[in-house]
C-alpha cells in the first residue's frame, strides 16, 4: 500500500503534458528561483515569457525537438502528503516508457486536447493505465482557452471520455477543463470557467483517496536468499516480496513441493519485528534447512501452478515479435524459459475489443497471449496480487525487453 | 519513522538486495557525502543482521576535502565495509585541475575515467550510486536500474522498461549496471532521515566560521592553499572536490537549522556545483560514463 501518491501524467503527443506539470510546480511555488530563470531563458528563446515544459524535459534531445522521449519524475508536497509525477511521453514509439511510468503509479492524469480532441494515444494510454489496474483516472480536458473557454465543446469531449472510462471499467473518474498554458483550473480558478463548478486540478488531487489494499493470502516471491558463515555457524535469511495479509513470525508456510515450515525470525527496516506488512523489505528466518533459491515461491495455502500463462500484453520490443517465439520470461524474481503460442488477438483502441487473430505483435499495440513456461509457477489476476500476476518478456538473443504483461485480465472480453 | 520515509526506504533496501542478488560482483560507491552516506546506512540495514556484503570504492580525485578523507576511513570500519580507494595516479601526478584544464576534461580524468578504470580492475558489473532523481534534469530521467554498454556509456534514448519492479537485469559481456536506491528521494527527505536514524554526517555540512574567496556569486572554498580569503559563516550543501564545490553562507549548524534552511532555500541543491552548469552537461558526462 503506497502512502505516497503516485501519479502518471498521459495523453497523446503536444496535449500538454509536461506544460500541464509545469504549472502545476510554478503555481504551487514548488519551484526554486533558478529553475523558473532557466524556464524563462528556455523560454525567451521560443519567443515565450516562460517554458512550462522545460522543468521535465531534461534531455538535450527532447530541448531540441520540444518532445518528451523518456518519462520524468517529479516530486510535490501538497498539504504534508508527497506526490510523485510521473511525466510520459506522448509519442506512439516512446509507449515502452509511458509503460514504466505508469507502472509507478496508480493513478493517472490524462491529457487530452480540447481542439483536437481524442486520439489513438489518448485510448491507448487509458487503456495501459486501466491494464495496470490504475484506480483513478483524471482526465484533463486541456487548452481550453483555444476554444473560447466552451462548454459546449467541454461537455461534449467530456462524454467521450466517460463512454471510453465505461469500455475500459474504471468507476473513479474526475473530468477537468484546464488550461496549462495559462494555469486556468490547474491552481486557481479563472473567470472565463465561472460555469465549471467542479474542483480544480490541485482540489482533485487533493482528495484523491489512498491506494486501495489487496487482503488475500497471496504467494510469497524468495528475491534472495542470504547467508553468513561465523565461526562454524550459518546463518540464513530468505529476502522477500509479497502482497496481501501481513506475515507473522510462526506463520506455517509450504514450497512448492509441499514442505511444510515455518517463520522464526523476522526482519524489516534493519530491526527484528513480529510481524512483516506486505510490501519489499521483509526478511525471515525459517525454522528448517529447506532448498529453497531466489525466484522460489512460499505458500499460505496450497497453490494453484500452471506451466500456461494467459497475459495481457503491451509489446515494448522494437521489432515485430512473432508467435512461437522464444523469449525468458521474468515472473517473480524467477527467469524461465518461455514461448509464445498462437494465438495473440492485438486490441482494437478504437473500439478497445480483439481484433481477429493475429500471428504477430507489432511494437507498442496491445495483444492477449498464451505463453507456454519451462517450469510451473503459481498465477494470480493481477488485480489480485501484483507480484505474481505480472512478468516482463526478454529477448535471451538481445537481452531486449520485449514485451510487459498482467496475468488473467478480464479486461477487453467482449468480441468485436 | 514517518509513512512517506518508511516507503521509500523499504523501496530502497528492496533495490539494494536485488543489486547484490542480479550481479555476480556488485560494489557501491561512496562519496562521502550526505546521499551516499544514508546509502551505506540502508544498505547495512538492508542484511540486517548480517555484515553487509557489498563492499564500498571511494573516486579520490586529490581535491577532496581532508575532513571527507578522514571520515571516508572511519566511517567504513565502524559501519563493517570493506573500502577500495582508486584515484587516477596518472593524471594526478600531471597536475590535472580545473583551473587549467577546463572543468569537463578535470572530471574526465578524474572522475569517469577513474570511476571506469576502477569498475574494471574490480570486475565490478554492478555500482550502487546515491543519486537522487530530484537532483537535475537528467538525473530525473534514470531508471533504477541504468543500462551501461562495454564502454561505460549511457544511452537514455533506449533505456529498458522497469514495470512493477520487475528488472532485466541482464548483462552481456562487457557490460554494465548502475543502480540507485535513493532515485525517489528528495533534499528533504534525506535531511528528514538522517535526522529521524541519528546518522553521522561530515561536518562540512554543518555551518561554522571558514575561509573562502569571492568568485562572481559563488563562495569558493579555500583548502591546501596560501591564498587568502574572508573568514564567514558557511556551510556546503553538496559536497564535491574543493576546487568546484561553493558554499553557502548559513549560520545552520544543527539539523533541525538545516532542515528549516532547506525547506525555505530559494535555490536548488545543486546550483552550487560548478559541473553541472558548464557548456557540457550533466547528461554529456553520464553518457561518458560519469555517475
Amino acid at each position: 500500500m503506497s502512502q505516497i501518491l503516485r501519479i502518471a501524467i498521459a495523453g497523446s503527443v503536444d496535449d500538454g503534458k509536461s506544460t500541464l506539470l509545469g504549472r502545476l510546480l510554478h503555481d504551487t511555488g514548488s519551484l526554486r528561483v533558478d529553475q523558473i530563470s532557466k524556464m524563462k531563458k528556455v523560454g525567451a528563446s521560443k519567443g515565450l515569457q516562460i517554458d512550462l515544459a522545460s522543468v521535465t524535459d531534461g534531455l538535450k534531445a527532447e530541448q531540441e525537438q520540444g518532445i518528451t522521449i523518456d518519462v520524468a519524475y517529479r516530486y510535490l508536497d501538497l498539504a504534508g502528503r508527497r506526490v510523485i509525477f510521473a511525466d510520459t511521453p506522448g509519442h506512439e514509439q516512446y509507449t515502452r516508457n509511458m509503460f514504466t511510468g505508469a507502472s509507478s503509479a496508480w493513478a493517472s492524469l490524462l491529457l487530452v486536447d480540447a481542439v483536437r480532441g481524442l486520439r489513438d494515444q489518448t485510448r491507448r494510454h487509458s487503456a495501459i493505465a486501466a491494464l495496470q489496474g490504475h484506480q483513478h483516472l483524471v482526465f484533463c480536458i486541456n487548452k481550453l482557452d483555444a476554444v473560447e473557454y466552451s462548454q459546449t465543446r467541454f461537455e461534449e469531449l467530456a462524454a467521450q471520455c466517460q463512454t471510453l472510462a465505461d469500455q475500459l471499467g474504471i468507476k473513479q473518474i474526475t473530468l477537468l477543463p484546464v488550461a496549462a498554458l495559462n494555469g486556468a483550473n490547474v491552481v486557481e480558478r479563472h473567470s472565463s470557467l465561472a460555469w465549471f463548478k467542479g474542483p480544480t486540478l490541485l482540489e482533485t488531487l487533493q482528495s484523491l483517496s489512498a491506494q486501495a489494499t489487496h487482503n488475500a493470502p497471496s504467494p510469497i516471491s524468495i528475491q534472495s536468499v542470504l547467508t553468513e558463515h561465523d565461526q562454524g555457524q550459518t546463518q540464513r535469511l530468505l529476502s522477500l516480496r509479497f502482497s496481501g495479509q501481513p506475515l507473522k513470525v510462526g506463520d506455517a508456510l509450504q514450497d512448492a513441493h509441499g514442505n511444510s515450515l515455518s517463520i522464526k525470525r523476522a526482519f524489516a527496516g534493519g530491526q527484528e519485528v513480529e510481524t512483516l506488512q506486505a510490501g519489499l523489505d521483509a526478511l525471515i528466518e525459517i525454522d528448517r534447512e529447506v532448498d529453497l533459491t531466489r525466484g522460489d515461491w512460499l505458500f499460505r495455502q496450497p497453490p494453484e501452478l500452471s506451466n500456461r500463462l494467459d497475459v495481457t500484453l503491451c509489446w515494448l520490443g522494437q521489432q515485430i515479435g512473432q508467435t512461437r517465439q522464444n523469449v525468458v520470461v521474468r515472473h517473480g524474481d524467477q527467469w524461465i524459459r518461455g514461448r509464445i503460442l498462437e494465438a495473440s488477438p492485438a486490441i482494437d483502441l478504437a473500439n478497445l475489443c480483439y481484433h481477429e487473430s493475429y500471428e504477430s505483435m507489432t511494437p507498442n499495440s496491445l495483444h492477449r497471449v498464451q505463453i507456454q513456461l519451462a517450469k510451473s509457477v503459481p498465477v494470480s489476476a493481477f488485480d489480485q496480487d501484483p507480484v505474481s500476476g505480472s512478468c516482463i518478456l526478454v529477448d535471451p538473443v538481445t537481452d531486449q525487453t520485449l514485451a510487459a504483461g498482467v496475468i488473467n485480465s478480464n479486461m477487453f472480453t467482449q468480441e468485436p | 519513522m514517518n509513512a512517506r520515509l518508511r516507503e521509500l526506504e523499504s523501496e530502497a533496501i528492496f533495490i539494494i538486495r536485488e543489486t547484490q542478488a542480479a550481479f555476480k560482483n556488485p560494489v557501491c560507491l561512496y562519496s562521502v557525502g550526505k546521499d551516499s552516506s544514508v546509502l551505506i546506512h540502508l544498505i547495512a540495514k538492508a542484511f540486517f543482521p548480517l555484515r553487509p556484503p557489498i563492499p564500498l570504492l571511494h573516486i579520490d580525485t586529490g581535491f577532496k576535502f581532508p575532513e571527507m578523507l578522514e571520515f571516508r576511513d572511519r566511517r567504513a570500519a565502524e559501519l563493517g565495509f570493506q573500502l577500495t580507494v582508486h584515484r587516477n595516479e596518472e593524471a594526478i601526478a600531471a597536475s590535472m585541475n580545473p583551473h587549467d584544464h577546463g572543468i569537463g576534461a578535470c572530471c574526465g580524468a578524474l572522475k569517469t575515467q577513474a570511476l571506469l578504470d576502477a569498475l574494471e580492475q574490480g570486475g565490478y558489473d554492478v555500482a550502487l550510486g546515491g543519486a537522487r532523481r530530484d537532483e537535475e534534469a537528467s538525473r530525473a530521467k534514470e531508471r533504477f536500474f541504468s543500462h551501461r554498454d562495454a564502454l561505460g556509456g549511457w544511452e537514455p534514448r533506449s533505456q529498458r522498461p522497469e514495470p512493477w519492479f520487475h528488472f532485466n537485469t541482464r548483462l552481456k559481456d562487457g557490460e554494465s549496471m548502475r543502480a540507485f536506491p535513493l532515485s525517489n528521494w528528495t533534499e528533504a527527505d534525506i535531511w528528514d532521515y538522517i535526522a529521524e536514524e541519528g546518522i553521522e554526517l561530515v561536518p562540512l555540512y554543518f555551518a561554522d566560521v571558514r575561509q573562502v574567496k569571492r568568485s562572481g556569486e559563488q563562495l569558493i572554498p579555500l583548502v591546501n592553499t596560501e591564498e587568502s580569503g574572508e573568514a564567514l559563516s558557511i556551510r556546503y550543501r553538496t559536497l564535491g572536490c574543493y576546487h568546484c564545490t561553493a558554499a553557502i553562507e548559513s549560520t545552520a549548524s544543527t539539523l533541525d537549522d538545516i532542515i528549516a534552511e532547506t525547506a525555505t532555500a530559494t535555490l536548488s541543491e545543486r546550483s552550487s556545483r560548478l559541473i553541472d552548469h558548464g557548456v557540457s552537461t550533466m547528461e554529456d558526462k553520464k553518457r561518458e560514463g560519469y555517475f
